[in-house]
């Protein structure tokens, strides 16, 4: 029994150990990667491709599903956006509310005859809307049945006339210059083409967003919320930024993503089959990419230009973490093939490898760890003082590496000012393994099964909405003369 | 003594792992103090270089003003520069701010102002062994403000891989005016991205330059991606002189180039381009057609009707729909184009006034 515990032991202490390497290699290399890029972007006047001929179209595609209470000024904040060549399109993905009157009303639409070519399969398209007014010349809306959200995206790939697409969430804020600057990446590049380009996404919770435009960031005030801003900031910049680098990236967030319309539809657009959409087609441009041995890159921009509202109940935030297990399952299910297969050489032997063990299998080791550990010592073959160094140990790295994301975040793009927000998250950081984590890793143990269970869907995601700014204080008048 | 004794019945599992515990706290506390730390530095920094930018700044205004003599700032700077050297940085910006402001003679002044503090060293020092970060701004810096006897310097880094740094070497090696080391840029071995010419074209339009780089030589060039910036430069500049050799460049393999000199001929419309253009339209096929197609439909010239109309039966349903909008854009009706296509939906979207 002795040896079987001290396997069992060395086993787990390896898989941590790795999983800590690997943490703390992809931070320095991400730090290092965003020093640079916030160096170079401040000698990058983006305006400057604004008034160029040169700088390709980018169709952004916004699927919307009964969003009509905020769809109006959600697609007003879309057409603001700075770039000098784009259109917006939103596809009504069957809403069984007023959000395609609301539009049609808003922007005065009409149904046009535009000619559709379906390059990739979507479901039936009922009309396609324009408004006559100048100034909203570049707003598209498409009316179509519902058919899920990668559905609604393949619609809006078939409508489009953009190079480029943007796909992302209708309910997000993007910053006014985020695609002058997600547009770079593919540019820059020559002897490889840039296939898709991925932004940090941020928590906008209680963040005060006006007319369309984040204006001041805070800290959320509601402790789920809290917990997945440090969450964010360790994935988007202390890892996916070092992936990009080694063009391991396998996924590019829904919220925000930035894609070669040619290649997308080469590689047949979103799949209908999976909830996470957003991953398994990054992987299925990588494996046509790698297939055909045509060089390519997936770029990450470090740049905070995305801020999305995050679930803050747990019921939410349980059927969010459930989905992109099943999302993820799908993927790596889909694409075992790429499994250590030296064929798809980064993306087979190094991306792949470490979605399996340490994003899909982490939370069920973890799992599996604790049970075992508790039942090994109520046998009494586990060394206790090991036992609790092995927690302490996950516990303080795990501090540690919120501690990391936060002195990047300072040192960079000091989004969070005050000292009191700053307090706040440190405190998130010593008290999140206790309360936030355990939740994910059981709402990720629940996703493996409901999977097994053979449960598709997204499940439904109530949000509470964007902070508006306070009404100004009433003035005093000024006394004349 | 104790601590032996206690380290001695350790398992050498709790010791990496004890390591591990006491290496991640002290390093999170570590981090904590130093992101006050750095908030604290941050805040007082910042109201420092307010402070002194602000002063500076009135400094300038007097002086340019001429209530206050040259000997006079450079003396109240240099008190400034001997209490603390970082206001080196602080003067630096201001000049550099203040220069775009003016043209020449302002900026001469502005230049024998940085001479005067000694400050051209800094940016010569800076320009020769700095960050990669810091060359630039140097650059930008001698660039501003017409440091002519930079160019040498500017020369020497020119073969640099990065790309910012090369981006600022080239615009200020323009703005400086010398020309000679054109061949250099062009025969590193280093590419020029898209990226890297849309920045150049915008700044070069917004330069205040008598002599643009003689980019008829890069429409000879030997690199692709000069060759490319060499047509580009012919449509953002207006050449009309120069359609017959971008025309030529249409028989190149290169497919970039071609859709290059599709735009450029697009842009420029004179009637010049259409003889290429019809040469050109009966060799190219896929993208390349339909672009060629949609450049000649704008030209608007009623003689190549007869030549569009052969594609409005083509396989490709886009070539089809291309040559049928560029015989609108011509002025044919829409009855003619509708004798034209068996296909009504091309003529709806056509004519459909929001689509327009």
């Amino acid at each position: 029994m002795s040896i079987w515990a001290d396997l069992f032991t060395y086993l787990f202490l390896l898989y941590t150990l790795v999983l800590m390497l690997i943490y703390s290699a992809s931070a320095i290399a991400s730090y290092r990667v965003i020093r640079q890029h916030v160096a170079e972007t401040s000698f990058v006047d983006y305006r400057q491709i604004l008034t160029s001929p040169l700088s390709p179209k980018i169709s952004i595609i916004a699927p919307a599903y009964n969003e009509a209470l905020n769809i109006v000024d959600n697609a007003m904040s879309l057409l603001a956006l700075e770039y000098p060549n784009f259109e917006v399109v939103i596809v009504n993905d069957g809403s069984k509310d007023d959000t395609l009157q609301r539009l049609i009303d808003a922007y005065k639409l009409e149904k046009t005859a535009l000619m559709i070519q379906q390059r990739v399969e979507c479901k039936e398209i009922l009309g396609v809307y324009k408004a006559q007014d100048e100034a909203v010349s570049h707003l598209t809306v498409v009316d179509k049945r519902n058919g899920g959200k990668s559905d609604a995206l393949n619609a809006g790939i078939n409508v489009c006339s953009g190079r480029m697409i943007a796909c992302i969430d209708v309910d997000c804020v993007l910053e006014r210059d985020a695609l002058l600057r997600m547009i770079k990446p593919f540019l820059e590049e020559t002897d490889q083409k840039v296939i898709a380009t991925g932004g940090v996404i941020r928590l906008a919770n209680d963040c005060v967003v006006s007319d369309g435009r984040l204006i001041q960031v805070n800290v959320p005030r509601n402790l789920i919320a809290r917990a997945q801003v440090l969450e964010y900031m360790r994935a988007f910049l202390l890892s996916r930024v070092a992936w990009a680098k080694v063009n391991g990236l396998l996924l590019i967030s829904g919220a925000l993503g930035l894609f070669d319309k040619q290649t997308v539809i080469e590689a047949g657009g979103y799949s209908h089959k999976t909830v996470g959409e957003d991953m398994e087609l990054v992987m299925r441009m990588r494996r046509m990419m790698e297939e055909r041995r045509q060089p390519y890159a997936v770029r990450y921009i470090p740049d905070p230009l995305c801020w999305t509202e995050g679930p803050s109940g747990w019921q939410i935030l349980g059927r969010q973490r459930n989905r992109w297990t099943r999302g993820l399952m799908d993927c790596l299910k889909f694409h075992r093939k790429v499994f250590f297969n030296p064929h798809y050489r980064i993306m087979g032997l190094v991306s792949y490898p470490f979605w399996f063990f340490y994003e899909w299998l982490a939370p069920i080791v973890e799992s599996l760890g604790l049970i075992a550990s508790l039942l090994l010592w109520i046998l009494g073959v586990i060394n206790a003082s090991s036992f609790w160094l092995l927690l302490a140990t996950v516990y303080s790295y795990a501090v540690c590496l919120s501690c990391f994301a936060i002195w990047v975040d300072q040192k960079t793009y000091l989004q969070y000012r005050s000292k009191r927000d700053l307090g706040r998250l440190i405190l998130m950081a010593v008290i999140e393994p206790f309360f936030y984590h355990p939740f994910t890793v059981y709402s990720s143990i629940r996703g493996n099964i409901d999977y097994l269970r053979g449960k598709k869907g997204w499940g439904s995601m109530t949000r509470q909405g964007l902070s508006k700014p306070a009404p100004a204080p009433p003035t005093t008048p000024t006394p004349t003369n | 003594m104790l601590d032996t004794y206690w380290l001695d019945d350790l398992s050498p599992f709790q010791l990496l792992l004890g390591t591990l515990v006491v290496g991640s706290i002290t390093t999170a506390l570590i981090l904590v103090g130093y992101i006050f730390v750095l908030m604290v530095i941050r805040n007082r920094r910042k109201r420092w270089a307010d402070t002194l930018q602000a002063r500076i700044e009135d400094e300038i205004s007097i002086w340019l003003a001429g209530d206050y003599s040259t000997w006079e700032l450079v003396i109240s700077f240099r008190e400034e520069l001997k209490k603390d050297p970082r206001a080196g940085g602080v003067i630096l910006t201001v000049i550099l701010a203040t220069s775009k402001l003016f043209r020449q003679e302002g900026q001469a002044a502005l230049r024998e102002l940085l001479t005067s503090l000694n400050l051209h060293r800094t940016c010569y020092r800076l320009l020769k062994s700095g960050h990669w970060y810091e060359q630039a701004y140097a650059t930008r810096i001698i660039s501003q403000l017409q440091m002519v006897l930079a160019l040498p310097l500017l020369k020497r880094k020119l073969t640099t891989r990065n790309m910012t740094l090369r981006l600022e070497l080239i615009t200020a090696m323009v703005s400086l005016g010398d020309q000679t080391w054109l061949r250099d840029v062009e025969n590193t071995s280093f590419r020029l991205s898209d990226w890297e010419q849309i920045l150049l074209l915008e700044r070069f339009r917004r330069m205040d330059i008598s002599q643009l780089p003689p980019f008829d030589a890069w429409l000879t060039s030997s690199h692709p991606d000069w060759m490319l910036f060499g047509i580009r430069l012919c449509r953002h500049f207006n050449r009309f002189d120069k359609v017959t050799e971008l025309g030529g460049l249409l028989r190149t393999d290169n497919e970039r180039i071609q859709m290059a000199v599709l735009d450029a001929f697009e842009y420029l419309g004179s009637p010049e381009t259409i003889p290429f253009l019809i040469d050109y339209i009966r060799k190219a096929t896929g993208e390349r057609l339909i672009r060629a197609l949609q450049v000649l439909g704008n030209q608007g010239d009623p003689d190549v009707i007869d030549l569009i109309v052969g594609y409005t039966d083509h396989t490709d349903g886009t070539v089809r729909f291309t040559a049928l909008k560029a015989l609108k854009e011509i002025g044919l009706s829409r009855d003619e184009l509708a004798g034209l296509t068996t296909e009504p939906r091309y003529i709806d979207h056509l004519f459909d006034p929001k689509l327009s």
